[in-house]
């Protein structure tokens, strides 16, 4: 072992020495997630980085070290680790209170650990030295090879340079009312050069749905969950030994003694007049049943001592918020919906939620304030990647040994 | 009812495939001819169902776990059909038919009731190809792991041939291809639905570690053309880990706040 040419067992030494350094690192800090760097500083890392890259393989390259730094060896190596850390990061939960010894080993933050850092440096700098020693004696049948690696060494650089950068803040804007700050992660408030207002929020549901649920808990048994049927009028279904009839359906009600009765004013609940029969014995039950909300109690009709029929909470179709955006240059009209983000200046406005307990009575509406000026990079890789993905597809895998001596390009 | 007469499409598809993988037996071409035609016409017939309930949904059937498996079985006997019209491996196209069954039975002995909910979040036109694209990239991994156990089994006999090899690392280089899509296509739909291409939610991670795997196996390859028994079991353990992203995810502690879990 340590004898030139480097191999696997070299490789793979040196990864796992960068883990255990990373883990030794984690310990010494006590296990704190590590801050990324914003600008400037990340940009001059970033250019430091490639510099350093750019001046191995320019003077060194000749030599065994940067010839294995930039070998598959090295890369399977990097992809191993990096395999694992993924995979634990996959069976651990990422949250810090888990526990405190996981904690200070950083696996319970592991995009934020050293390990993670030294082990997409490696990764990066394997990835960046291949390249360049590719990019460097370049042919036309190298193609595909240069997309799949550029791509993806450009997602990764901006990825990791460029987090620093990133800045998500969450807007809560109740109806009528104006405001000029969000709030990060942290709870942590910042001021924008923006005045939101929230016009209307609007939502649209699916109509609840008629289930059996338990008189004591409103929870829905498991055996009945796949019973349940979307609530129309007119409409008489099945659920396990009872058979229900929808006599009438409200969108908007409001319950007044044992009745519903029609009402669209605010608070309004959807509620349904149902007949249940025992499909068994015969026997009929009718009356309203509601899923309620926050204002209005649940009702439902009793099948026995356990259970009883009612309407489940509608889900959301759509929703989104009317908003009125405000800067000193002037004001702008414009709706943000789910899927459909809104762009002003360098942000992009997402909706994000609303007051679910209300839900359709929601007074607020929470919209998410997002600025990543690096995405630019990742999309670049992103689309390059793309194209290497079609390539590969196109070229599929060339026989290197019995079929062709030459075609060793992957 | 919002099943859409599954079981009717699925038992005639079923039988065709079977009665595909019988007349595949012999070695007779007639009786291989008669076989591709049963194969392609229990493809036809799922695909109609899969259209069927596309319509019934009123929305693409692309959204449970169990919908997810239609294409898969419908992707998985398509790619042996192809693979098999073009390198005539028989073996190839029996086990593609007989995977295809076993995820219809999973279906037809587990059916999950299908409603219309879709959450706002999935309407969006990166759904139909973010979900495809993935289906058929699992379906074309499966095939590859088809070679690679049959391989294995092969390399103790002492009769692993090359071509057979090359044939799996042709699945898996287009089976990559439309992976390394999947995963891009949800990084640009996730930035405009969650406001950041990637948040490491369980899902993401999962097919991160998915693609990872594959990714090791070709560099493997390529280094190691020789040492093909590794190479198998790399394969083979990659789709361990896919199918744990598949399916394995909504089980794990780590999903318990994952945005991809749709009921």
């Amino acid at each position: 072992m340590w004898q030139f040419p480097w191999k696997f067992r070299e490789s793979f030494t040196i990864a796992i020495g960068l883990i255990v350094a990373g883990v030794g690192l984690e310990l010494a800090t006590a296990g704190t997630t590590i801050q990324p760097p914003a600008y400037p500083v990340n940009v001059i890392g970033g250019i430091v980085f490639i510099g350093v890259l750019i001046t191995l393989f320019a003077v060194f390259r000749k030599t065994y070290f940067i010839k294995w730094l930039s070998g598959v060896p090295a890369a399977i190596s990097a992809i191993s680790t990096l395999a694992v850390l993924t995979l634990l990061m996959g069976f651990i939960p990422q949250n810090d209170a888990l526990s405190p010894f996981l904690k200070v080993m950083g696996i319970t933050h592991l995009t934020g650990s050293w390990t993670f850092l030294l082990i997409v440096l490696y990764f990066e700098t394997i990835l960046g030295l291949v390249l360049i020693r590719r990019l460097y004696r370049f042919t036309f049948k190298d193609i595909s090879f240069a997309l799949n690696h550029t791509g993806l060494w450009l997602i990764v650089f901006a990825v990791a340079f460029g987090k620093g950068d990133m800045k998500r803040l969450d807007i809560y804007i109740q109806e009528g009312k104006s405001v000029q700050h969000g709030f990060d992660a942290e709870e942590n408030k910042h001021s924008l050069n923006y005045t939101f207002k929230l016009r209307d929020f609007n939502i649209q549901q699916y109509n609840p749905k008629v289930a059996i649920i338990s008189a004591s808990s409103y929870n829905i048994p498991e055996k009945y969950r796949d019973a349940m049927f979307r609530v129309e009028e007119e409409k008489t279904q099945n659920i396990g030994n009872w058979e229900v009839s929808i006599d009438t359906f409200y969108k908007y009600a409001k319950p007044k003694g044992d009745n519903y009765y029609q009402n669209k004013e605010k608070d309004a609940a959807y509620a349904a007049y149902v007949t249940v029969k025992n499909v068994q014995t015969g026997v009929e039950n009718e009356g309203w049943i509601s899923g309620g909300n926050y204002k209005i109690r649940p009702s439902g009709v009793r099948l026995n001592k356990k259970y009883m029929v009612s309407l489940t909470q509608p889900r959301a179709k759509k929703y989104s918020s009317d908003i009125v955006i405000s800067t000193d240059k002037g004001t702008r009209n414009a709706t943000v919906e789910v899927n459909k983000p809104l762009t002003i200046g360098k942000w992009k406005i997402y909706q994000q939620g609303y007051n679910e307990k209300k839900g359709r009575w929601s007074d607020y509406t929470i919209l998410e304030i997002v600025k990543d000026p690096w995405l630019p990079v990742v999309y670049t890789g992103i689309f390059l990647l793309l194209f290497g993905a079609v390539t590969l597809f196109w070229s599929g895998r060339r026989n290197t040994k019995t079929k062709s001596k030459n075609a060793r390009s992957l | 009812m919002n099943w859409a007469y599954f079981e009717y499409f699925a038992i005639v598809s079923a039988v065709l495939w079977v009665a595909a993988i019988g007349f595949y037996i012999p070695f007779s071409k007639k009786s291989h001819t008669i076989g591709t035609f049963l194969a392609t016409g229990g493809i036809i017939i799922f695909g109609a169902f899969i259209i069927k309930l596309w319509i019934n949904l009123e929305r693409p059937p692309m959204k449970t776990l169990g919908e997810t498996r239609l294409w898969y079985s419908f992707f998985l006997s398509l790619v042996g059909l192809i693979t098999y019209l073009r390198w005539k491996y028989r073996w190839f196209i029996s086990y593609s038919l007989l995977m295809g069954l076993v995820f219809l039975s999973i279906n037809y002995l587990n059916p999950l009731t299908h409603t219309k909910v879709l959450m706002p979040a999935l309407q969006s036109p990166w759904f139909v190809p973010h979900v495809i694209v993935y289906m058929l990239a699992y379906a074309l991994l499966a095939a590859a792991t088809i070679i690679a156990v049959r391989g294995i089994y092969q390399y103790h006999n002492g009769k692993l041939s090359e071509n057979v090899l090359w044939l799996g690392d042709n699945l898996v280089y287009v089976g990559f291809s439309f992976l390394t899509m999947g995963l891009l296509f949800g990084a640009l739909w996730a930035k405009e639905a969650w406001g950041h291409y990637w948040t490491w939610d369980p899902k993401e991670t999962w097919s991160f570690l998915t693609w990872l795997v594959y990714l090791l196996y070709i560099h493997y390859r390529y280094f190691y053309p020789k040492k093909q028994l590794n190479g198998l079991w790399i394969l083979s353990l990659a789709f361990v880990i896919l199918l744990l992203c598949w399916f394995g995810v909504n089980a794990l502690p780590t999903a318990q706040n994952s945005v991809h879990t749709y009921g």
